[in-house]
């Protein structure tokens, strides 16, 4: 069977690293072909990492230890316009929803309490928009069922794009 | 961690980058050969370092837990960009490296050794890296890569003739034995 590893293969190389190389060494580097082999891998590989160190690490700005140990450990201040934006589709949604809410909320009320109808009738506006819904309710009476559902999940909707936790303020 | 415990450790944190930092990215980068990933892998590298707060081990061992992290996401990042990996280092070799070109010879030569080198595969580079710059022990190499220390004394003289056949074909024998 091939030898695949020598015993003094480790006590070779530290001795490279350390510029200390003994005549039993010496002796034995000069017998064992594992050896000799690993000594000449070790020595072009420092080469290249001398050689290739100088021309790359040349003007190569690495991050300082002040900015790693904070970047691990300082709080993270939350950037304020980051959210703005990440939120941005929330909060578009969040205004209509409120928006819509509002108006359904005050189609409801309007159509179902004749005080109110009353009171707004002193309005031709108001007249006009009462009658035409007057109109719609008695031509499609299953408005209301699908309208007061719309109102309810505009609200809860309303509720869920107002949550704002804790790690989003500031 | 306490206060005090941390203020030391941020002491002793400096010195230790001071000393690693450059073997790290060093490495880092001769194993993926790209720049901009080697900074990136560099400063994860560190973030998990620190995250993981390895006060109890000496340094010699810490130094062992930041390349063996630095190492996992190398491999990570290759295996994500395997094919852009390939186009990569064919560009690299083709265009040296981003070296500039030049008649020095100092750095022609850092050039014929890097292209050298690149014909090893990223997982090659890295163990003939740990075993013959860093100088780590086969255990300790294992412990690094995460595989089995009988598994990698073969691989490793295996590969270690490979990459000697290489050196002798373009003639460094000469070279580096003078």
């Amino acid at each position: 069977m091939r030898q695949k590893h020598c015993a003094w293969e480790k006590e070779v190389l530290q001795s490279l690293a350390a510029e200390k190389e003994t005549a039993e060494l010496q002796e034995h580097l000069a017998q064992c072909p594992l050896c000799q082999e690993s000594v000449f891998l070790y020595r072009w590989m420092n080469r290249f990492q001398s050689v290739s160190t100088e021309e790359k690490m040349m003007g190569k700005k690495l991050p300082t230890a002040e900015f790693l140990w904070e970047k691990a450990f300082s709080p993270r201040i939350p950037d304020k316009e980051l959210i703005t934006k990440a939120l941005r589709p929330l909060t578009i949604y969040r205004f209509l929803a409120s928006a819509a809410a509002v108006i359904v909320l005050f189609i409801l009320i309007f159509s179902n309490l004749p005080q109110i109808q009353s009171f707004f009738k002193t309005s031709p506006v108001v007249d006009m928009v009462s009658s035409s819904w007057s109109l719609l309710k008695k031509a499609f009476p299953f408005l209301f069922l699908p309208m007061v559902f719309g109102f309810v999940t505009l609200v809860i909707f309303t509720i869920i794009t107002s949550f704002n936790p804790e790690k989003f303020k500031t | 961690m306490n206060d005090f415990t941390r203020k030391t450790w941020k002491e002793s944190f400096k010195g230790f980058y001071q000393k690693y930092s450059r073997p790290l990215w060093f490495f880092i980068f001769k194993t993926c050969g790209n720049e901009n990933m080697t900074d990136d892998i560099f400063q994860e590298s560190f973030y998990r370092y620190l995250k993981a707060e390895p006060i109890k081990l000496n340094e010699h061992q810490q130094k062992a837990y930041l390349f063996k992290i630095a190492y996992r996401l190398v491999i990570d990042h290759i295996r994500k960009i395997k094919v852009e990996q390939k186009n990569l280092s064919e560009a690299l070799l083709k265009n040296g490296l981003g070296y500039e070109k030049s008649l020095e010879p100092e750095i022609t030569l850092a050039l014929d050794m890097e292209q050298t080198f690149q014909l090893l595969k990223p997982k090659e580079r890295t163990l003939l890296w740990l075993a013959y710059v860093e100088g780590y022990s086969h255990q300790e190499i294992a412990a690094i890569t995460n595989s089995r220390e009988k598994a990698l004394k073969v691989r490793l003289f295996r590969l270690r003739k490979k990459f000697a056949g290489i050196l002798h074909q373009k003639g460094y024998h000469r070279e580096v034995k003078n």
